[in-house]
């Protein structure tokens, strides 16, 4: 197993945000974790990325526990892409996305040619070469999410996390990033947990998904095993409806918003 | 917008000779000028015998004033500038804040009580002054980063909110040892509180230079963990960098900068926030051209600040620290207005 979180517990200060939860991730596989706001899922995933310490449980990596490796060598197999980052400083698209090679790097002197190369690859992979010598505040939100997408794909991670990683951006690039986490997971065999709310297209590309409600696992399973009314109802506390995409055949939940 | 490309290392190298020779200009023009004027051909025959240990070829006087004023004067110039833009270059980083410098945050201040303090109660020890400002600048620098965090984390307001009320509570204190004691070696209240690098004392310039050169080179080697830094510390800490280790490892040398310089010539205002800026907004915020980049450029402007310090109103002199403040705070002002 790529990495296996068994039974994590953490709290901030007295309100335990997460509750023994357990989380698989196999080379190659995508898990998304869903759940409404503030059930614990960004905590989760810190706590796989080895950010946060969790007061119990343990978190392996390739049958390491992450607690014995060094950060360097963590960031060399797991590349995290949080929620928003805010920069105080110019900064170019590709001078951020080259960041992503530091792990594989010296720490000293200058990225090589082929880490440039490898950052315009991931450049062209987000569709965000285009704007590469932009400075990255003055791109929109959904632009600025892609370039922080291709800094984690240049650190070339055998385990990707994402935290909401298509909440600023347009519907055709919501697909094209569905496209591109499959595309890493079926060619690079990378592992991809990703949290977000974006439900219809987690039903079509996810392998595995995990629900959580108040930190708790609510239910962890298949597309099949989790898209169903009863179940989504409960933890999301809306009316829902579920049909088929008649397009692909997977699960499509409509929101149903009369009350 | 002009495009901002990534860092090579020819372009850095193009960059940091224009810098040096910036260096080397301002140098120039720091030796030359003053009360009495040298003509540039006699300055540089005198440099280039003074090092090959012949005669000078000045008037005892001229000599005298090139070699026992002005070059000490503008070692302290190269010495103070550089470290303060390299240590508010660091804090900007470490704070994620391109308003953070040692002079705007207290650092400065904090410097001089310890090196005030030292001078009352620890006289004696060789050292004292500058471990006292070291020790000073420490306190200071940790005790302002836990009264700029909030609830929410530290946001920027709360940051300088915090510098300016332990700004005004050191000078309080400074002020209040001055006062007390009578001790010769403590300068006047001007030097501690604005900077005067007409008032170093040269028997410690060459240690204070190897510690200072040391301080930035070490900072330098980190340079590419600053980079990661100031994008924020979770997103450094998943790319490898241990950032608990390293802050403290920056803390400790920006405030060993900050405290050196104090010591040594008072405290200097803005050239922390100046610098960094400039390079940033010139060329690119990639702390492997920063870091150098500032400590030339900072040694340059401080001695050309100090040159017009000198001459402006002569025979009479002002202290650097109203030249940098003249232009900082202005700066400081639109700055703030940019980022918040």
């Amino acid at each position: 197993m790529l990495v296996s979180a068994s039974n994590l517990f953490f709290s901030y200060g007295s309100r335990q945000v997460v509750e023994d939860v357990s989380l698989e991730v196999a080379s190659g596989q995508i898990v998304a974790v869903l759940g409404s706001n503030g059930s614990g899922k960004s905590t989760l995933m810190k706590l796989v990325a080895g950010l946060l310490k969790p007061a119990k449980g343990t978190v392996k990596v390739e049958n390491q526990t992450i607690v014995s490796m060094t950060r360097r060598q963590i960031a060399q197999a797991i590349a995290y892409v949080a929620q928003e980052t805010k920069l105080q400083f110019p900064l170019s698209a590709i001078e951020f996305v080259l960041q992503g090679r530091f792990p594989h790097g010296k720490g000293l002197g200058f990225e090589s040619d082929r880490d440039i190369e490898i950052a315009q690859m991931a450049m062209n992979l987000t569709d965000t070469i285009a704007f590469a010598h932009r400075e990255l505040n003055t791109l929109s939100g959904g632009e600025r999410q892609r370039v922080f997408l291709a800094r984690a794909i240049a650190q070339e991670p055998k385990l990707l996390l994402l935290d909401e990683p298509t909440s600023n951006l347009d519907i055709s690039h919501r697909v094209a990033t569905f496209l591109l986490m499959k595309r890493l997971a079926e060619q690079k065999k990378i592992g991809i947990m990703l949290v977000t709310h974006e439900i219809n297209l987690t039903a079509e590309f996810a392998d595995h998904i995990l629900l959580l409600k108040n930190g708790c696992t609510f239910i962890s399973g298949s597309v099949e095993e989790v898209f169903k009314k009863h179940v989504l109802e409960e933890v999301f506390e809306t009316k829902v409806l579920i049909d088929k995409n008649s397009a692909t055949g997977a699960p499509r939940v409509t929101l149903d918003t009369r009350r | 917008m002009k495009p901002r490309t990534y860092l090579t290392p020819k372009s850095t190298v193009k960059i940091l000779i224009l810098l040096f020779s910036l260096l080397l200009f301002s140098f120039s023009i720091a030796l030359l000028f003053g009360s009495e004027q040298l003509a540039a051909s006699s300055l540089f025959l005198a440099l280039f015998n003074k090092v090959f240990g012949r005669p000078t070829g000045l008037t005892i006087e001229t000599e005298t004033i090139l070699f026992v004023v002005r070059l000490p004067r503008a070692f302290f110039a190269i010495c103070a500038g550089a470290s303060l833009s390299v240590a508010g270059a660091s804090l900007q980083a470490l704070l994620r804040n391109p308003l953070a410098e040692p002079y705007v945050l207290g650092v400065s201040s904090g410097a001089a009580v310890g090196a005030i303090i030292s001078i009352i109660f620890a006289e004696k020890l060789s050292f004292s002054q500058p471990i006292g400002a070291f020790t000073g600048a420490v306190i200071t620098v940790f005790v302002v980063y836990f009264l700029g965090q909030g609830k929410s984390g530290t946001s920027t307001e709360r940051l300088i909110l915090a510098g300016v009320i332990t700004t005004s509570f050191l000078w309080a204190m400074i002020i209040f040892l001055l006062t007390i004691s009578s001790n010769p070696k403590l300068r006047g209240i001007a030097f501690w509180l604005m900077g005067d690098l007409g008032s170093g004392i040269s028997s410690i310039l060459g240690y204070t230079m190897i510690a200072c050169f040391v301080a930035i080179f070490v900072i330098y080697l980190l340079a590419r963990m600053l980079n990661l830094l100031m994008v924020g510390e979770e997103s450094a800490m998943s790319l490898g960098v241990s950032v608990e280790a390293i802050k403290i490892v920056l803390y400790l040398l920006a405030s060993l900068l900050t405290g050196l310089t104090v010591a040594m010539v008072g405290s200097i205002g803005y050239i922390g926030l100046i610098v960094p800026h400039i390079i940033r907004m010139a060329w690119s915020s990639d702390h492997r051209l920063l870091i150098p980049a500032a400590a030339c450029l900072g040694a340059s402007l401080l001695l050309l600040a100090d040159t017009v310090a000198r001459t402006i109103v002569a025979p009479r002199e002002l202290p650097v620290g109203a030249i940098t403040a003249l232009i900082g705070a202005p700066l400081f002002v639109y700055l703030l207005r940019k980022t918040i």
